[in-house]
């Protein structure tokens, strides 16, 4: 009598057990379904944003009318002053807009701001180079603090230099400034914490330079080269990217959004 | 004094008894072998469909990069997909574009598994004329 109970019990327990295991089985399963679930729409999301940045990285490099490279520690920003071409950017970047918004109605593309001034943002040194106005005269680069080497200005002027003035402080940021003309080019230290001039053709171009740099042309368009020599921040080389986010993603479906930006370089 | 008998058996109620708790048994244990059964069929792997979705963006970026989609040329493409697609999986396919193009192919969507399905922009610029493309496609295992 006593053997069948205890045969009875035993065979409980491992029924039991073998239950156990198996809704714990199938709890697990449904946990990484939807763990599988919340990957497939990540990817799906990346994958939707990656292609609109590329995109919007293609029109930049046809129309924007500015050469953005990278080599080593040095991000290098070329434009003509004033840019001629960014009313044709801008309405590339329209129809770009427009198309992406009429193809899926979770898209929404915010380009006000990023045509108002044209921000790249260089990462992680959070260093901007925008302009007062694209299309305008200025050109700004706007470093977050002093975690770079060197400026590297060269212009080639549309006109031709007369008189060059250097009015600087000495300090510690090294400046360089090539114009073709041996009165003009010079290569200092600086101090960034007061404001230095360098005044061409009596204000027709002004180079500002202090916890900014700024160049405003008001005489014939001329070629800038702006080369920032950045410090070592990691291992990863800087990326340029825009500054504001443009895409606004929502899935309410997939219960996931993003916001983000789009990368140059 | 004779304890009473339920039935007038040869072998008194003992034997009816004890079959009824065998069979109360075997009802019980077979219940919950089923349920843990039926647990651990539930418990497929979904992996695989996360690398079916996977390989199509693969697939497809690749061809973004290389600017095969920008050609819009329905051959190349194709045959490029198929280059690119693994054997055992199977695909359909359809690019749009800003200037009215529509690219289909491929096999017939079955509804009796798991479709995984993407979608990606391009953009293609040919002199000063610019053009927006959307490839959408289904991917599932054969």
């Amino acid at each position: 009598m006593k053997k069948g109970i205890f045969f009875t019990i035993i065979i409980v327990m491992l029924v039991s057990i073998l239950l156990s295991l198996s809704i714990l089985n199938y709890k697990n399963y449904e946990r990484n379904k939807e763990r599988l679930s919340e990957i497939g729409s990540l990817d799906r999301l990346t994958t939707i944003t990656t292609s609109i940045s590329n995109g919007f990285k293609e029109l930049f490099e046809a129309y924007s009318g500015i050469n953005a490279v990278s080599y080593g520690d040095n991000i290098v920003f070329e434009e003509t002053l004033v840019n001629s071409q960014s009313n044709t950017f801008k309405s590339k970047l329209d129809s770009y807009e427009s198309y992406l918004e009429s193809q899926d109605s979770s898209i929404s593309i915010d380009l006000t701001e990023f045509k108002s001034t044209l921000p790249l943002t260089i990462m992680p040194h959070n260093i901007t180079y925008k302009h007062n106005s694209y299309g305008g005269s200025q050109i700004i680069v706007i470093p977050s603090q002093l975690n770079f080497k060197k400026y590297h200005l060269s212009i080639e002027p549309g006109f031709n230099i007369t008189s060059c003035i250097w009015n600087y402080t000495v300090g510690s940021l090294s400046f360089e400034l090539e114009t073709g003309n041996s009165g003009c080019d010079n290569l200092v230290s600086l101090d960034y914490t007061v404001n230095n001039i360098i005044n061409i053709n009596n204000g027709g171009m002004l180079i500002n330079v202090n916890n900014s740099l700024r160049i405003t042309n008001s005489l014939a368009n001329s070629d800038i080269k702006v080369n920032i020599t950045l410090n070592k921040m990691s291992n990863d080389n800087p990326i340029v990217v825009s500054q504001v986010d443009v895409m606004h993603i929502n899935y309410p479906l997939l219960n996931i959004s993003r916001n983000s930006w789009f990368r140059i370089i | 004094m004779m304890k009473n008998k339920f039935l007038k058996l040869q072998f008194g109620n003992k034997a009816i008894i004890f079959t009824i708790d065998v069979l109360v048994g075997l009802i019980i244990a077979i219940s919950f072998l089923t349920v843990s059964y039926l647990y651990l069929t539930k418990s497929t792997n979904d992996l695989p469909n996360l690398s079916v979705l996977r390989t199509g963006d693969d697939i497809f970026s690749v061809m973004d990069y290389d600017n095969d989609l920008q050609t819009l040329d329905s051959s190349h493409i194709q045959d490029t997909t198929y280059d690119l697609l693994p054997d055992h999986y199977d695909i359909y396919v359809n690019i749009t574009s800003s200037d009215g193009k529509i690219i289909n192919f491929g096999g017939n969507i079955p509804d009796d598994r798991f479709v995984a399905s993407g979608k990606r922009y391009s953009v293609k610029i040919n002199q000063n004329t610019t053009t927006y493309l959307t490839s959408r496609y289904w991917m599932w295992l054969k």
